[in-house]
């Protein structure tokens, strides 16, 4: 088991009231797994990938990854952590608007400690021919190739990808699933997909599903389809 | 409408608190030495012309042959006043002069600065100056040949400001020299020294006494108050701190609006949908424009405030430092309201332009465009486009990239970090120069010990030493007086060197660096001069210039100087030596040792040395605020892409080094320029303002000065990388993971 949670809490207060709680999450997601969590806005889907990612702490519970129980490092620990196993994509991309897109790659590859060629990461999501632009000279759709490239060049065990489309159009979004997948099986990487989208669900390993901070349903999803497939 | 617009205001410049702090300590720099050297110099002057008036100074002074008979008559045909006084020089030991003077009832009147005004005939008054340095004070009493006296009181005497021993001199030495006053009966008894008439004119045509005087008597000696030294030296150098004093502050201020300008564009920048919200309510761009004119408002109100109030405190302590130069009292402080005003709207006047500079930049661009956000406005620059950095490391990259993405910004750091440290230099540049200067002079030009002038010029020299003639001379319409000196071509005793530093054998005439600076003359000039004592005119031409630092002089072969002059060819008055002569006393004139000189020098730079602490300590404040807030800029306008390093796994050390190493090339090179434009300024500077001073600064800058210097910059970055940490500590990792693009 690559990704384990038990009994994992979290509470947002404010003042002296809580605002929101994660109560006691429980899940699993093995090696090379695609794992997309589901939920209305608001649930908890990004505090609970953070938490993962070693972004956020969570309150109680344990987190354990490979065998090392997160809950357990100190923050210089945690930040090797996810030095050295997380890849991060965002909603809005966030490459950084200074540097072309070879360098925005370098941001990641400059950290780690087996990275991959940025060439052929940036070949593998279609953007070497690109290397030498700036962010805003490309569209949304590319923005995100380079995101995915940033951070697939470390070579993470875990890929995390909060609303990865959610800024994208029908057709752009679908190549960034796809680009997931041939991600998820060129590297092994595990992925988490969060997600408003369910279509999105069918194309992964596992489903999670949240609502006010619950896991309300976790499953095998044994009709995964390729993400050519996916259509909503 | 507005008024909901400029509650924000507070909130911004809460979030913003260094950055205002910071451009408000630069406004309140740039008042403070504004107000401080305007008004002080102001009050010098006052306080000078407030002194002149009251001790009523002479137009003329004038020595006739016969007494003048019928003082009233002329005064009353020519409209003026009339003092006799007399006066005579006593020697109060081997090497200290006390010149005494009859005390006046009309014209150059004795103020009393200190202590009571003479009362009987055993009262003596003494130049303050001239007391301290012999340590002598009020009530103490002093022998001289013709009694014992006691001190009643220190004086200022308006013909005197500047203490001079004689008109040739052109550093007062308070040592060696000093003025006193002893009563009418007193003087008469002495019955001894020179007698002379002090005319105040009160028309117009009052002048014309001299023309009367010539026909009916004769003069020996007649001098106008301008062509006085002692009075006329003052103006010339008030003037160079006068200079000083306007430059500065506009200086900081330039950098300031420009840092405000940095300021107030990020904050607008933030601000852009906001801005084209408003725009597209209705809002007009003139009370956009106002609302962010606020901003600037209070740096420059709490800048410009404060920064007036403590100049204005300070004013005393300046004013007396400058008048402690002279020996003008501080009658009453005189601020000029004109000059506090000025310093309150100074700051506005730079703000306001560069605010609206921005703001209105920004307001070009369409309401739908601003409400976009920036993206329409960040452009990727060509200079960003065209810099092949491939090869670097990723670290050097982002550093150039960050560097290089906004040029104003980078010019700002550059420029600021280029005066602090030409102000950071200029303490090392001075003392270097000094020492240099001191070293030179004592060790390598003047190789005597003793210097001897006799009253008289002799023919065979038969004590010993170096014989030189020597005559004071003048040229048109320039108050400074000079030497020309005549020496043994072969002398032992002066050494003068071209600016390669090989020696320049005395067989031409040859002048001094400060006199070429202050008779604006080059090699080969042909120039008149006039002899200060026959007024007869000659007309000689400067062959070379000597690189020596000390002496308004020329130098030229003895047997040369006396053919000119028309004296005998071994004739000589002064001699030059390294062992003490046996020379009668009778026949000395003047006396001075290589020491004196090198005390009385020392003792008229020392008061600088305090105003160099306090340059120092501008130095500091301003590279830290400059550097502090361009880096504070950067972290803020990178908190995203802090946040973002932080999600990767970049530790806390590795996000410093990538951000607040950045100022390091631009600091580095900030500094670097700051030497050459530091020596160049300085140097039209001193040019300007060191004529009528007998000393030119040779502008030394020592390797090791540079490098403490450039330890002290490197430093005070450490520290405001230091103040800059915590902030980029403080960033949370959720900013990158909630925020749209910037
Ligand atoms: N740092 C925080 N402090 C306080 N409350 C927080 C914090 N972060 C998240 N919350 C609250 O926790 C709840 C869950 O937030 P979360 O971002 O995990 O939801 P989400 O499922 O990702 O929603 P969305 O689909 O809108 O992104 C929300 O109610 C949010 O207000
Ligand atoms: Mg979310």
């Amino acid at each position: 088991m690559l990704v384990q949670l038990k009994n994992v809490n979290k509470n947002f207060k404010s003042m002296q009231n809580i605002v929101f709680s994660l109560n006691s999450i429980n899940l699993e997601a093995d090696k090379g797994e695609i794992v997309t969590i589901l939920g209305p806005s608001g649930s908890g889907k990004s505090t609970l990938l953070n938490i993962i990612g070693g972004i956020d702490r969570a309150d109680s519970g344990s987190i354990i990854i490979e065998g090392v129980d997160l809950n357990k490092l100190n923050d210089k620990e945690i930040t090797k952590y996810r030095r050295n196993n997380i890849g991060y994509i965002f909603q809005f991309y966030n490459l950084i608007p200074n540097l072309n897109i070879y360098e925005n790659i370098e941001v990641s590859t400059n950290i780690s400690e087996n990275p991959l060629k940025i060439e052929e990461v940036l070949d593998g999501v279609g953007m070497l021919d690109k290397r030498n632009k700036f962010p805003q000279e490309l569209s949304g759709g590319e923005q995100q190739r380079v995101s995915i490239a940033r951070a697939i060049a470390k070579n993470p065990k875990i890929l995390l990808c909060d609303e990865p489309t959610g800024a994208l159009d029908y057709k752009t979004a679908k190549e960034i699933l796809n680009l997931l997948e041939y991600v998820n099986s060129k590297y092994k990487t595990t992925i988490f997909i969060v997600t408003h989208n369910t279509a999105i669900s069918r194309m992964s390993d596992r489903i999670i599903r949240l609502r006010s901070g619950e896991i309300v349903e976790n499953i095998k999803n044994n009709n995964k389809i390729s993400a050519k497939g996916v259509e909503w | 409408m507005v008024m909901v617009l400029n509650k924000k205001i507070k909130r911004v410049i809460l979030s913003q608190k260094a950055v205002y702090i910071g451009s408000i300590i630069l406004v309140m720099l740039s008042s403070l030495l504004y107000t401080n050297f305007n008004i002080s110099m102001k009050n010098v002057e006052k306080n000078k012309n407030l002194f002149l008036k009251i001790t009523m100074i002479e137009d003329a002074k004038v020595i006739t042959q016969k007494p003048l008979e019928n003082i009233s008559e002329l005064e009353n045909k020519f409209n003026v006043l009339i003092d006799e006084r007399k006066q005579l020089d006593v020697n109060i030991n081997s090497n200290t002069v006390l010149r005494i003077f009859e005390k006046t009832e009309k014209v150059d009147i004795s103020y009393i600065v200190e202590g009571k005004n003479i009362e009987s005939d055993n009262d003596i008054l003494l130049d303050p100056n001239f007391a301290k340095a012999n340590n002598i004070k009020i009530g103490d009493y002093i022998e001289l040949p013709f009694g014992k006296f006691i001190v009643k009181g220190f004086f200022s005497m308006p013909d005197y400001i500047y203490p001079l021993k004689s008109d040739t001199d052109m550093m007062v030495n308070y040592n060696n020299f000093g003025i006193a006053i002893l009563s009418k009966n007193k003087i008469n008894e002495i019955n001894k020294g020179i007698n002379y008439y002090l005319i105040k004119y009160k028309s117009k045509d009052s002048y014309k006494i001299k023309d009367y005087i010539a026909e009916n008597n004769f003069i020996i000696f007649y001098q106008d108050i301008k062509d006085n030294p002692r009075y006329s030296f003052v103006d010339a150098k008030l003037m160079g701190s006068t200079k000083m004093g306007s430059a500065l502050p506009v200086i900081i201020l330039l950098l300031t609006s420009l840092l405000v300008c940095i300021v107030i564009w990020r904050i607008i920048k933030t601000e852009f949908s906001q801005i084209g919200t408003l725009y597209a309510l209705g809002y007009t761009k003139k009370e956009i424009l106002f609302h962010y004119l606020s901003y600037g408002n209070i740096i420059a109100l709490l800048g410009g405030v404060s920064g007036t109030i403590l100049g204005l405190i300070f004013v005393k302590p300046l004013t007396s430092f400058f008048i402690s130069y002279f020996n003008i009292p501080l009658i009453e402080n005189l601020f000029d309201i004109k000059y506090i005003i000025i310093s309150l709207l100074i700051p506005y006047i730079f703000i306001i332009p560069a605010i609206s500079f921005v703001t209105l930049k920004a307001l070009r661009l369409s309401p739908v465009n601003l409400m976009r956000g920036n993206n329409e406005i960040i452009k990727i620059g060509i200079l960003e486009k065209k810099i092949n950095i491939t090869k670097l490391k990723f670290i050097s990259k982002f550093r150039i990239r960050e560097v290089t993405r906004s040029l104003p910004r980078l010019f700002v750091l550059i420029f600021g970090i280029t005066i602090a440290s030409m102000f950071l230099l200029l303490g090392f540049l001075y003392k270097n120069s000094i020492d240099y200067l001191l070293n030179q002079s004592m060790n390598e030009v003047y190789k005597y010990e003793y210097n001897y002038v006799l009253k008289a010029y002799e023919d065979d020299n038969n004590y010993g030493g170096e014989e030189y003639n020597l005559s004071a001379f003048k040229v048109e319409n320039k108050i400074e007086s000079f030497a020309v000196l005549g020496i043994k071509p072969d002398s032992k005793m002066i050494n003068l060197t071209d600016e390669s530093g090989k020696s320049i054998s005395i067989n031409s005439v040859i002048a001094t660096r400060p006199l070429s600076n202050t008779l604006n003359i080059k090699e080969g000039d042909k120039i008149i001069i006039t002899n200060k004592y026959s007024n007869k005119k000659y007309e000689i031409k400067i062959d070379k210039i000597a690189e020596v630092y000390t002496g308004n002089n020329i130098y030229m072969p003895l047997s040369d100087f006396n053919k000119i002059m028309n004296l005998n060819e071994n004739s000589f008055i002064g001699i030059f030596s390294s062992n003490k002569l046996n020379i009668d006393e009778d026949k000395i004139l003047k006396f001075e040792t290589k020491k004196d000189f090198e005390e009385a020098f020392k003792t008229i730079l020392n008061p600088l040395k305090a105003s160099f602490a306090v340059i120092s300590l501008f130095a500091f404040v301003i590279s830290l605020v400059v550097i502090y807030i361009i880096t504070g800029i950067s972290i803020e306008e990178n908190k995203n892409n802090i946040s973002m390093f932080k999600i990767f796994g970049y530790t806390n050390n590795e996000i410093n080094s990538l951000i607040l190493n950045t100022a390091t090339i631009p600091v580095i090179v900030g500094f670097l320029i700051s030497i050459p434009l530091l020596i160049k300024s300085m140097d039209a500077l001193f040019r300007s303002f060191s004529k009528g001073i007998d000393f030119a600064f040779p502008l030394k800058l020592e390797p090791l000065s540079i490098v403490l210097s450039f330890i002290i910059m490197i430093g005070i970055y450490e520290l405001s990388k230091y103040l800059s940490k915590k902030k980029i500590l403080n960033i949370s990792l959720s900013e990158a993971l909630k925020s749209q693009r910037e």
